[in-house]
């Protein structure tokens, strides 16, 4: 903490150790941490910046937001940031408090705030083909608890299976049904142990399934072309990979006409919680056609996965055949 | 209590060490010590390791309009051994400016963690009045102070 009265006053330094310039902040934080005053300033290697709060408050020098510390403020934590180096910080810190009734000083450290084991979200991620997710690297910042999203300091992005989906940079881009791992690579201060921040890299995974389905058959086989009588088909839809299961309250079934002598009779007869997706379509057909067919309608099946908090349209144009 | 924490498993490696806020022989009129107090500013240091250490030392001044960086010759400590650099000697031979108050003294060593022991005090002849200020050779990119006590590693 930070502390000036008329016995006490504080400074508080930090200097670029790195070997390029930064910028560094500076926040003092009053009011019950309500309120804070912010230095900003850049800082060539080695520059230092020193901020003498008691000068601060007497002198009611502003702050780089134009903001003064009220003149009765007495105490407060503070923060220092490189603001330019997220993940792999520059700067040193020191902090002194000074007694003068007794002529003491005690130096104070501040902790250095490290980032918890990161995860790459969504864990897991699954989604249909043909669809880009800018996934998050989050960590959690140990010393205000802070979410945190170190994706645009990650590389070495990659996915297990490029057939699925690729990962070239954390924008994750579905391919075609199936399974793949993707990973990034991270280079941060680690949170343990404290108080030392040591350097660590990280490796979030993420699983990635992307599901997809098909509708079949495309040919089906009247009973009968007299158009007097009705005819039933049955269609399925084939889900990979076989774990994407659709949520059977959400997802659709219909048909409609497409060419020739079909006549649908109401809506197709839906069934999604026994095995495969199913739906049985009722119709009158006939007369026959001379390609010996009664003509063609479609199938269409729009299944809702919960794993993917969305649904996914495919449907077949199915002839059918005459006897 | 400064803490020295010594790990078994430690690799050799470069360590430099900063003390970034110590006290030079004429002290900050911020510090509030009594008109025409001067501070013998001091480093001590001990090689607690089992070989001898090439210490390099450079010391970051600041007086209230300039800065500037001065690097005395290279310490060689032999195990166990104890040395003091008395920086008020820098100060007489001008090459740290007399009115300058503050310095960051940076260590430079090759060996393991906390081999080197180093702390860096500024008090007048009585004792009276002075500052400790602690090495610490970790950088960051966040650092923060809340209401707790705080404990201090190498």
């Amino acid at each position: 903490m930070w502390h000036v009265d008329a016995t006490h006053n504080t400074f508080i330094t930090t200097g670029n150790a790195g070997p390029e310039s930064t910028t560094a902040e500076v926040s003092l934080f009053y009011n019950g941490g309500k309120n804070k005053y912010r230095l900003e300033r850049k800082l060539s290697p080695g520059q230092q910046l020193w901020l003498d709060v008691g000068q601060v408050i007497h002198d009611q020098l502003a702050d780089s937001d134009g903001q003064t510390l009220p003149s009765d403020t007495m105490s407060g934590s503070y923060e220092l940031r490189d603001l330019d180096h997220q993940t792999v910080g520059q700067l040193y810190e020191g902090k002194l408090i000074i007694d003068k009734t007794y002529g003491h000083a005690s130096y104070g450290c501040g902790t250095c705030c490290g980032y918890s084991v990161p995860t790459l979200l969504p864990d897991p991620f699954a989604g249909p083909p043909g669809i880009d997710n800018t996934d998050v690297m989050q960590s959690t910042e140990q010393c205000g608890g802070e979410l945190v999203d170190l994706a645009d300091d990650a590389y070495n992005w990659q996915s297990t299976n490029t057939s699925v989906a690729t990962l070239p940079t954390k924008v994750l881009h579905t391919v075609a049904n199936g399974s793949a791992t993707g990973s990034g690579e991270v280079y941060v201060q680690a949170d343990k142990p404290a108080p030392r921040c040591p350097m660590a890299y990280y490796t979030p995974q993420q699983p990635v399934t992307v599901c997809d389905f098909t509708v079949g058959p495309s040919t089906v086989y009247a009973q009968n072309c007299t158009g007097q009588s009705q005819n039933n088909n049955n269609f399925s839809a084939t889900i990979t990979p076989s774990s994407c299961l659709p949520d059977s309250v959400k997802s659709k079934c219909g048909a409609s006409w497409v060419s020739g002598n079909i006549d649908l009779v109401g809506s197709p007869t839906c069934v999604f919680n026994l095995g495969p997706p199913s739906a049985t379509v009722t119709y009158f057909a006939g007369p026959k056609l001379p390609n010996g067919s009664a003509g063609t309608f479609d199938v269409t099946f729009d299944l809702y996965f919960d794993s993917l908090k969305a649904d996914i349209a495919r449907y077949v144009t199915a002839t059918s055949e005459c006897p | 209590m400064k803490l020295f924490d010594r790990e078994p498993d430690d690799k050799f490696a470069v360590h430099i060490l900063r003390a970034p806020m110590m006290a030079l022989s004429q002290p900050d009129q911020g510090l509030g010590f009594p008109a025409g107090t001067t501070l013998i500013p001091r480093i001590f240091m001990r090689n607690a390791g089992a070989g001898a250490a090439q210490v390099s030392l450079s010391v970051d001044w600041r007086a209230e309009n300039k800065t500037g960086s001065v690097a005395p010759p290279p310490v060689v400590l032999s195990p166990g051994e104890v040395t003091v650099i008395n920086l008020a000697d820098q100060q007489k031979s001008l090459q740290i400016p007399p009115d300058a108050t503050w310095g960051t003294v940076k260590l430079t060593y090759s060996g393991k963690r906390a081999e080197l022991v180093a702390v860096a005090l500024s008090y007048d002849e009585d004792y009276r009045y002075g500052l400790q200020t602690p090495f610490s050779e970790n950088l960051s990119h966040k650092w923060a102070r809340r209401y707790v006590a705080c404990r201090c590693n190498a």
